[in-house]
């Protein structure tokens, strides 16, 4: 078993200083997705203390230590996608995206608008794949779904992605 | 075939800065919230309401408001005033009566034992009151609670208190030698008196005080602006008339009824909003009161005020309403087998149990939900029985939040009990624009 592991079990057990080495440990991992979903340091922030809440609150319903992480990171995800829906924002009209669409290197800033016009699925799923580097096998345990059915929202995730960034995303408004 | 976007996407988040002591006092807030809810403590606004007025309160989320540049240049200049800002950042119409110059400057504070209360400020319109206030110590305070509010007028002249709502306490593991809030009164007749007394009940950690401060309202009260509606819409059968608006410094009241014929019940106009010529929103109140209900066919709804703007249009916009059939508005359960024997269709509850003399539920919902469902619980005869507490837990990532209320004596009420639906994730949806001006 791993230090990790061992340090779940007893923050499962109620030992407070576990549970804050552990939400230490993935602080930036929760942090970075919290601000590719949300787009503003100050929103990511709150999101990072409504996680902390939660996940102390929650952690009886830990079932697997070893997936310790990827329940943080859901929790998170379910968190920033409620906000988003909440704040019905738009985030970048048609017009806008096209006149950026044909460059040869997307900016950062383009890519992260397209991210923030895909759906749901897509954005998960380019977030634990890219930003939080993980295996398929493991972005498999954290959707509850096969691994072939995680290649193949991989591969429309991409090419949404490709879409929304040379300007044929169709509509952009979340 | 993706290499490009995959080899970007690898790139976005590695260069970026973290702003690690702001992520570890998030952190450290989230785990203390956590923690002191543990020991069962509200850290919810704490209301009182006169019986006359069936308040819905809101507690929201809070979603601040962006500041306009105007705005964050005039509050730059005053000292003490961000402090305000920061609580009236989720309500429009509140940074507007502050942008147009209607707040005013009260300073009246008082000193007991080491403990210092004071009013800095105040909003007052015909309709209601928000007195900001900061609470200042020497030591450290780690726990203060507004015990009782009392305002009174001191000119003969009339005050006629409907709501008070008394503010967040003040929760702190580590301890805050200041805090602020606001209390708001919201009155049943326009506000006349000018001279007033504010009375405040506090307990803590080894602490009970009272403070008794008078103070002055000299700016002059706008007067509201009522506009006649008496516009009917249909939306999915249903018909819903708008009878009037009245639009106060503070918030917009406003006023709907519904045809008696109705088949379902309407119970809350989730997005009703004003809408300008040029498009800009004002919604409903987002953390408070948001509605009284005259009956369970009339109701007025409050909106952030957009009072000191002069569009040249103004439409009430909306498109979902929540709304159940009427033989299904309530839930009925039984507490001995512990049954739910009636709830809507959909069956968002499940897994009824009783823990103390808590009535818990499950209430599987897919998106977040944070209205309170239920309002009026009475007994297998019919008898109305007071509830003092309710709570409902966040959805969290198993897919259900836990809603329950407080039932007292509950092995003795008489079965089956009913709990009377005041929210439900069911709508009925239009698309309706109705023109005030």
């Amino acid at each position: 078993m791993s230090a990790g592991e061992q340090l779940v079990k007893d923050a499962i057990k109620g030992d407070d200083a576990a549970f804050l080495q552990l939400i230490q440990l993935y602080k930036i991992d929760l942090y970075k997705t919290a601000l590719s979903f949300l787009r503003n340091e100050e929103e990511a922030l709150e999101a990072i203390q409504e996680v902390t809440y939660r996940a102390y609150k929650n952690m009886k319903s830990v079932k697997d230590a070893a997936y310790f992480k990827t329940w943080l990171i859901r929790i998170m995800m379910n968190y920033c996608n409620d906000q988003l829906k909440k704040k019905k924002r738009v985030v970048l009209n048609d017009e806008l995206l096209n006149l950026q669409g044909n460059s040869e290197n997307h900016t950062e800033m383009e890519l992260k608008d397209a991210m923030l016009g895909l759906d749901e699925r897509s954005r998960e799923i380019l977030t634990l794949k890219y930003f939080q580097d993980m295996k398929i096998k493991d972005i498999a345990a954290t959707l509850q779904c096969p691994e072939g059915t995680v290649k193949t929202w991989l591969n429309k995730a991409l090419k949404a992605l490709r879409d929304k960034l040379e300007g044929n995303g169709g509509d952009l408004h979340v | 075939m993706y290499e490009k976007e995959e080899e970007q996407l690898k790139n976005l988040y590695d260069n970026i800065q973290v702003p690690l002591d702001s992520l570890d006092d998030a952190i450290f807030a989230g785990f203390h919230k956590a923690k002191s809810e543990g020991k069962r403590k509200s850290r919810r606004k704490k209301w009182l309401v006169s019986l006359a007025v069936a308040a819905i309160i809101f507690v929201g989320f809070f979603t601040s408001i962006r500041l306009s540049p105007a705005f964050a240049n005039y509050i730059s200049v005053i000292p003490g005033m961000e402090k305000i800002v920061d609580l009236i950042r989720n309500d429009k119409g509140k940074m507007l009566a502050i942008e147009n110059n209607y707040y005013e400057k009260i300073g009246v504070s008082q000193e007991k034992n080491g403990i210092k209360l004071t009013i800095d400020g105040a909003i007052a319109d015909e309709d209601g009151l928000v007195l900001f206030y900061t609470f200042e110590s020497k030591e450290k305070l780690k726990e203060l609670q507004n015990e009782k509010v009392r305002l009174k007028s001191l000119d003969g002249k009339k005050l006629d208190i409907g709501t008070i709502s008394m503010g967040h306490p003040l929760y702190s593991e580590k301890g805050e030698t200041s805090h602020s809030d606001m209390f708001e009164f919201n009155f049943e007749s326009p506000l006349a008196a000018k001279k007033l007394e504010l009375k405040v009940s506090v307990e803590g950690t080894n602490l009970k005080e009272e403070f008794t401060l008078k103070f002055n309202l000299t700016k002059e009260i706008q007067k509201k602006k009522s506009y006649a509606l008496n516009k009917t819409v249909k939306i999915e059968g249903q018909k819903i008339s708008f009878l009037g608006a009245d639009v106060y410094p503070l918030r917009a009241a406003i006023h709907v009824k519904m045809d008696p014929n109705n088949t379902k019940r309407i119970l809350s106009f989730e997005d009703l909003r004003l809408v300008d010529e040029n498009g800009e929103t004002w919604n409903k109140i987002s953390n408070g009161w948001v509605a009284s209900h005259i009956s369970p066919e009339e109701m007025i709804i409050y909106l952030q005020s957009n009072y000191f703007r002069e569009p040249k249009k103004l439409y009430l916009v909306l498109n979902k309403i929540q709304a159940v059939d009427k033989d299904e508005v309530n839930v009925v359960v039984d507490t001995k087998k512990l049954q739910i024997l009636k709830q809507p269709k959909g069956g968002h509850l499940s897994d009824l149990r009783v823990e103390g003399n808590d009535l818990i539920f499950n209430f599987h919902i897919e998106k977040e939900f944070n209205s309170f469902l239920f309002t009026r619980i009475t007994d297998g005869n019919g008898k109305q029985i007071e509830s003092n507490t309710s709570f409902m837990g966040g959805r969290m990532e198993k897919g259900y939040a836990e809603i329950g209320v407080n039932i007292p004596d509950i092995k003795n009420q008489p079965n089956p009990i009913s709990l009377e639906l005041t929210a439900y994730p069911s709508w009925i949806k239009g698309n309706e624009k109705i023109k005030i001006k």
